[in-house]
Formats: C-alpha cells, sequence, structure tokens
C-alpha cells in the first residue's frame, strides 16, 4: 500500500503533467460478484480514492421478516447470503430460538454442524474459483464448480434443494438425515482432501498469482477491527477469532479444529493472498468437523417436539452471532409476544467488510482493484439484504 | 481483562452520572440506556476505557407498536471486543419521533459509517455530524423510510408500476 | 429481395463434381437463423442468487458450451441473449433497461428465477423490488424457480434457438420495445 506522500511524489514526476480522472465499475460488472458499484478516483494507474455505492439489491429483508412470522421468514434468511444458506438458517434459527428458551436435541445440533460445514466448503470453493478466474485463471474456476457439485448433490438428497435450502428450523431440523447421507458425506470428506492440494498445484503457488495477490490490498489488524472485519478477511491480518472456537454455539466446543490466520507468506500480512489463503485452510478445518461429527452423531429427535409450527415468541430481545463463511453474521431480534418479529436486524459480515474498501484499495493500481474485491468475497444478497 | 456487566454498568455510572437513565442487567443483552446527547462521549468512553474497541452491530429501530402505546424511536449499539469474544455490553438510546437526532460515533468505530447510513435510509435517524449521511440502500431519490411501523409503499417510482396488479 | 427466386432450372448442377458435391440450396433465413443459434452470446448478468446457478451452468457438471452458447461476454454491444438471473430492485431497474438498449439486435431475453418472472417471493412485501422484469423489458422466455436447477436454464436456452429458427432477418420490427405495462 502506497502512503499520501508516496502518491505525492507519484504525482509530481517532473514535468508530465497528470489529471486526476473518475472512473466507474459496476454495478454491471463481471469481478463485482454480482451488483456492486464502486467509483474509482484514479491519477493515471494509481487509484487515490475509491467511493463505494451498495444497495442494487436491496430485497427488504427486514421488512419483510416483521411481516409475516417466524416460520415464514426463515426462507428469506436463505436469500441473504445464498452461498451459505445453511448457515444464515442456523443463525436465524438460534436466534429465535434463544427467546424461545428452547434447547435443541443433540442430533439435530449435529446435524446442524453437518450441513453447515458443507455449505462453508461450498462457499469457499466457490469463493476461491471465482477469484482465480478475477486474477485471469479460467481453469481453477471448473474444477472448483466440479467439486461443489457433489457438495450441492448432498445437500440436495436431504431437503431438495440446490441452493436455498430452507432446512435449519427453528426448534431443529426440517427432515432427518439417513444413513446413506452420512455415507455419502463420509466418502466426499474422504475424495476432498487430497483435492486441495490439487487446487494449490492449480492456482496458490502459480507464479503470477503470488504476484497479483502479494502485497496487495494489505489490511492492518487494528483498521480490521476499526471497520467491524470478521471471518476471513479479519483472520487474514492476523488476528486470531472466530466464534465457533471464541463463543461456541451448537456443538462446536466438541471438536478440535485449528483456527487458520494469515501470516504473510507472499509478503504482507493481512494482503490478499493471507485472505485467501485462511479461505483454502479453513475448507481441511471443516473437512475435519465433518469427519468428527460424523463419528460422534447420536440417535434420537431430530426436532424439538414442543416448538409449534407458528410459535410465539415471548417479549424481549437478543442479539445472536454465529460464524458465517464471511465472518460474524448476526441477528438482533425484537420480539413483543406475537408471531411475529417486531423488529429484526441483520448484522451482516460481508456489509462491514466491503466498507474497509477505500482505505485498502488507496495508493494500489487500478487492476488491483479487482484482486482486492475478490479477496473480500462480498456477497451482495447479504450486503444489501 | 474480561468484565461483569455489573461492573460495566458501575463504571458508566460512576462516569457520567444521571446521564445514564436506566440500566438492564436480568436480561439477555445486558444494556444501558443513555441519554442521547451524551452518546458520543459515553461511546468514546466505552472504547478507550472500557475497552470495546469492535461495534458489532447498530440498529435503527421503531418502537411504535399496534397499540399506540410509543412512538418512539431508537437506537442500539452492540458493543464487543476481538479477540475477548466475552467482553459484551450493549447501549440504547430513546429519540423522539419528531426530532430523532443524536450524535455520530462514525468517528470512534469507522465500521458505524455505513451502519448508520442504513439506519438513517432505513428508520429516518439522524445522525448529527455523520460525515456523509445519504441513503446507502435504497435508491438516492426514494421516498420515506422503509422500516418505520408507518410506512407504506409507494405505487410508481419513476413511471414503473411498483403494485400487484 | 425484391426479386423473384432465381430459376432453379437454369443453375446446372452436373457440369463438375466439385460444384454438385458442395452446393446447397436453402434460404437466406435459415442459413443466418442457423449459424445465430448455434453460437449464442449470452451476458455476464448475474444479480443474485440465480446467477450463482447461471455460473454453475456454465461451469464443469453442466456445461452449456456443449449447446453452442459459450461465451459470457462482460459487454451489452456483444451480447445476444441477455438472463436477467436474479432479483431486479427499482434501484437496479433503470441500469437493466439501459444494458438491455445496448444490445444490438436482434435480441433475446431470459427471465431466470420467480423474483424476475413476477417478483417471486418478494411480491407482497418487497417496496424495492420490481415486480418481474417484463414490466421494463420485453421477455421471450420464462423459466420458474428459486432459483431453476441448471437444467431449466438449458431447456430455457433451448426454446431461445428454437425460437431463433423462425426469425425473418429483414423484419427489423420483430418485437414491439415498449413493453405493455411500462406506463410513461
Amino acid at each position: 500500500m502506497t502512503d499520501a506522500a508516496e502518491i505525492e511524489r507519484i504525482k509530481d514526476h517532473g514535468d508530465v503533467r497528470s489529471e486526476e480522472m473518475l472512473l466507474n465499475m459496476g454495478p454491471q460488472h463481471p469481478s463485482t460478484h454480482g451488483v456492486f458499484r464502486v467509483v474509482i478516483r484514479s491519477d493515471g494507474e494509481i487509484i487515490l480514492d475509491a467511493e463505494s455505492h451498495i444497495g442494487y439489491l436491496h430485497r427488504c429483508f427486514e421488512k419483510i421478516c416483521e411481516s409475516v412470522n417466524y416460520t415464514k421468514a426463515t426462507p428469506y434468511t436463505d436469500r441473504l447470503d445464498y452461498l451459505m444458506a445453511m448457515g444464515n438458517n442456523l443463525g436465524y434459527a438460534l436466534a429465535v430460538e434463544k427467546l424461545l428458551g428452547v434447547e435443541v436435541p443433540e442430533r439435530a445440533q449435529y446435524i446442524r454442524v453437518i450441513v453447515t460445514e458443507l455449505s462453508r466448503i461450498a462457499s469457499h470453493l466457490l469463493a476461491i474459483g471465482t477469484y482465480g478466474m478475477d486474477i485471469g485463471a479460467i481453469t481453477p474456476f471448473l474444477y472448483c464448480f466440479r467439486d461443489r457439485e457433489k457438495i450441492l448433490y448432498i445437500l440436495e438428497t436431504i431437503c431438495g434443494q440446490r441452493l436455498n435450502y430452507n432446512y435449519v428450523r427453528i426448534g431443529g431440523v426440517a427432515y432427518d438425515v439417513d444413513d446413506a447421507m452420512l455415507k455419502m458425506t463420509r466418502e466426499f470428506c474422504d475424495y476432498f482432501l487430497p483435492r486441495v492440494m490439487e487446487y494449490n498445484d492449480l492456482l496458490t503457488y502459480n507464479g503470477i498469482f503470488l504476484e497479483r495477490t502479494g502485497n496487495v490490498g494489505v489490511l492492518p489488524a487494528d483498521l480490521a477491527i476499526a471497520y467491524g472485519c470478521t471471518g476471513p478477511v479479519l483472520r487474514g491480518s492476523g488476528v486470531k477469532r472466530d466464534l465457533r472456537k471464541d463463543a461456541p454455539y451448537a456443538v462446536y466446543d466438541r471438536f478440535d479444529f485449528e483456527i487458520p490466520v494469515g501470516s504473510g507468506e507472499a509478503g504482507t500480512v493481512g494482503d490478499c493472498f493471507d485472505r485467501y489463503m485462511v479461505r483454502m485452510r479453513e475448507m481441511i478445518e471443516s473437512t475435519k468437523i465433518i469427519q468428527q461429527a460424523l463419528d460422534q452423531i447420536p440417535e434420537g429427535d431430530f426436532k424439538h417436539p414442543k416448538v409449534k409450527l407458528k410459535p410465539k415468541v415471548p417479549a424481549g430481545d437478543a442479539y445472536t452471532a454465529v460464524e458465517n463463511a464471511r465472518g460474524e453474521l448476526g441477528f438482533y431480534l425484537i420480539a413483543d409476544g406475537s408471531d411475529t418479529a417486531f423488529r429484526l436486524k441483520c448484522r451482516s459480515p460481508a456489509f462491514s467488510n466491503v466498507s474497509v474498501l477505500h482505505e485498502i484499495s488507496r495508493g494500489a493500481m487500478v487492476a488491483d482493484m479487482v484482486a482486492i474485491i475478490g479477496s473480500l468475497d462480498i456477497v451482495m444478497g447479504e450486503i444489501d439484504r | 481483562m474480561s468484565m461483569t456487566p455489573e461492573e460495566i454498568a458501575n463504571g458508566l455510572k460512576e462516569r457520567f452520572g444521571e446521564k445514564i437513565l436506566e440500566t438492564v442487567l436480568d436480561t439477555h443483552d445486558p444494556y444501558c440506556l443513555v441519554e442521547p446527547q451524551a452518546l458520543a462521549d459515553v461511546a468514546l468512553f466505552c472504547r478507550d476505557e472500557l475497552g470495546f474497541n469492535y461495534l458489532r452491530c447498530l440498529s435503527g429501530v421503531d418502537y411504535m407498536d399496534k397499540k399506540k402505546t410509543t412512538d418512539d424511536l431508537g437506537v442500539v449499539y452492540h458493543l464487543g471486543a476481538i479477540p475477548d469474544a466475552s467482553h459484551l455490553f450493549c447501549l440504547k438510546v430513546r429519540l423522539s419521533r419528531e426530532n430523532p437526532v443524536v450524535p455520530t460515533v462514525a468517528r470512534i468505530w469507522p465500521t458505524a459509517d455505513w451502519h448508520e447510513r442504513e439506519a438513517w435510509d432505513l428508520v429516518g435517524i439522524v445522525f448529527e455530524g455523520h460525515p456523509n449521511l445519504t441513503r446507502i440502500l435504497c435508491a438516492e431519490d426514494w421516498e420515506g423510510h422503509a422500516l418505520r411501523k408507518d410506512y407504506t409503499s409507494p405505487d410508481t417510482y419513476h413511471g414503473i408500476k411498483n403494485n400487484v396488479v | 429481395m425484391s426479386t423473384t427466386t432465381p430459376d432453379i432450372q437454369e443453375i446446372n448442377f452436373n457440369t463438375d463434381a466439385a460444384t454438385r458435391d458442395n452446393v446447397l440450396i436453402t434460404s437466406l433465413d435459415k442459413v443466418l437463423n442457423w449459424t445465430r443459434r448455434s453460437s449464442v452470446w449470452p451476458m455476464t448478468f448475474g444479480l443474485a442468487c440465480c446467477a450463482i446457478e447461471m455460473m454453475a451452468t456454465g461451469a464443469s457438471n453442466y456445461d452449456i458450451d456443449r449447446f453452442g452458447s459459450g461465451p459470457f461476454r462482460a459487454t451489452p454491444r456483444q451480447a445476444d441473449l441477455m438472463i436477467v438471473a436474479g432479483t431486479v430492485s427499482l434501484k437496479m431497474a433503470p441500469r437493466v433497461k439501459l444494458l438491455f438498449e445496448q444490445m444490438p439486435e436482434p435480441k433475446y431475453v431470459i427471465a431466470m428465477g420467480a423474483c424476475t418472472v413476477s417478483g417471486g417471493p418478494y411480491i407482497k412485501y418487497g417496496y424495492h423490488v420490481l415486480k418481474g422484469v417484463d414490466r421494463l423489458i420485453p421477455v421471450d422466455v420464462y423459466i420458474p424457480g428459486c432459483p431453476p436447477r441448471p437444467e431449466a436454464l438449458l431447456e430455457g436456452l433451448f426454446r431461445i434457438q428454437e425460437k431463433m429458427k423462425f426469425e425473418r432477418i429483414l423484419d427489423r420490427e420483430r418485437k414491439n420495445l415498449k413493453p405493455a405495462l411500462f406506463v410513461d
């Protein structure tokens, strides 16, 4: 990253006259992963400032949650972060269960962990694949989608949908899983671990990739915390924070797994490569969690017998957070005793993550903008809600 | 380093006296109700003295219920710390519907910048001193604040029919 | 094309072997439609969840290239087909219309997913959601589903190709560009 003095030096290079230019990127741009718009003020190739514009996919999630009952709102949470819909379902279900005061049966907890981690792997696979494509490598995208389809197939067998599952419900899960699905998941884990090495061979240690991502878009840890960044973006800056470990929900405290953090392998701690590498390592950890959960999963109920289809939630308010693929997904729920939420605020991780964009892109080249946006792994569905 | 909610609330009361209007500890998220004009000072104290370096969530709320017992607006601040995940507290302010003004905390936690713009856009709360208080989610020329309980959505927008035929 | 069809009798096809083996008589419409539907260039226009399924359609398992519709173009000026994949919000609506107008004729539109068909799950309470993209631009094929499976998108592509078969090349006023519900 270049600081202000360096920008002045570059601008002041002898007799060459330079002018500032405004460059509009988006909302229809292939590398913005949706409808994200950023207006870049540049001097030649150097970005002086970047202004983000969001809201092109504002789908009124919070208003809808105030209008329909708790159970009917679950499908809308799928469509927040549509790459990791299981995690959203889980966060919402936990928020309502916290106010309801119910404890979900053990088997349901394990099923939740398995499907959430599968979903996390699928999300990271897509993030890595499209990141490669943003940088200029098409092939990893095809490899990642090949394995992603296997996960989608497993999830499809338990709930019939490929993307927006509506599977984790208030009080448990929608349907029980059978042995065939568990066997399929186990086979997938065995299949998947060697594949990570394949991605590393394909993309990670490629010279061009290292050049494009190392030392680019460096996000210092204190800046990341001040801007409320969470998830791989924060961990890429070397901060060890993961709600699955720090404030365990479901049954995450029973598993043995590591929290990968960025270590500056390709240059500085907190650059694009570190954020990418955290995702790569998290996939291995998620696979480990799934394997342990498969070993431990008990028999029993898959949903709480007392939770009704239209639960009446006692009045009160609570903030519940889960660790999603992009970071801390929080739901602040105010209930008024009826079967409809009084207010549901969704604190989406990508919303905070992308708000740091103008800080880390300052001083970078215009071409690096694509690398930086890709490394933040934004999903417009949950930024705009 | 982690403090109990009682210690945090006592620390705030000791420092700010009657600016802390109400303290509720036996709930899911223990909170202090703060006088709106003192909020920026309280927030700065929380960050610098109490170690809340991370603003988890900022929610604008319209408290008007169906029986219209109150028509207040409010803002809820969920504070946290990184990496200490158990260090949590919550601040609340209540604002009148006619004049919903509260000092900004965007300079204390930069993440509040966008959250406050969202609260302005959807609930219509004015954050005094905010560097760029414009609409963030809805279109620039949108009318009204969608998350107010008395909001009705427009029939057309730029000539596009928006109601269900 | 004011002249009458050339008299086939006048051409002697048996003069030499090269002509006999290489000349094929058909109508201009058929040839152009055949070329057009064999290389449909869709525009990369992902808006929301459906865009992920559109990417899956282009990726390894479903491989839209098999059906002659591979290259997703980033600019509307190089595209024949606009796959509106995802919810169109009112903030995005003017941009969608602009992008459609930038596409060269003849152009086709697939409305992919429930949101673009009718507003989908957001039809009742979604104050900021366009209730169906056909209020804005003319749509050729509707694909329901939330999101539709990649197979459904492929089927939609086949329908577009079917439609392309019966195109009249010189009939420029093929479409009424003003959609029925667009006031103003």
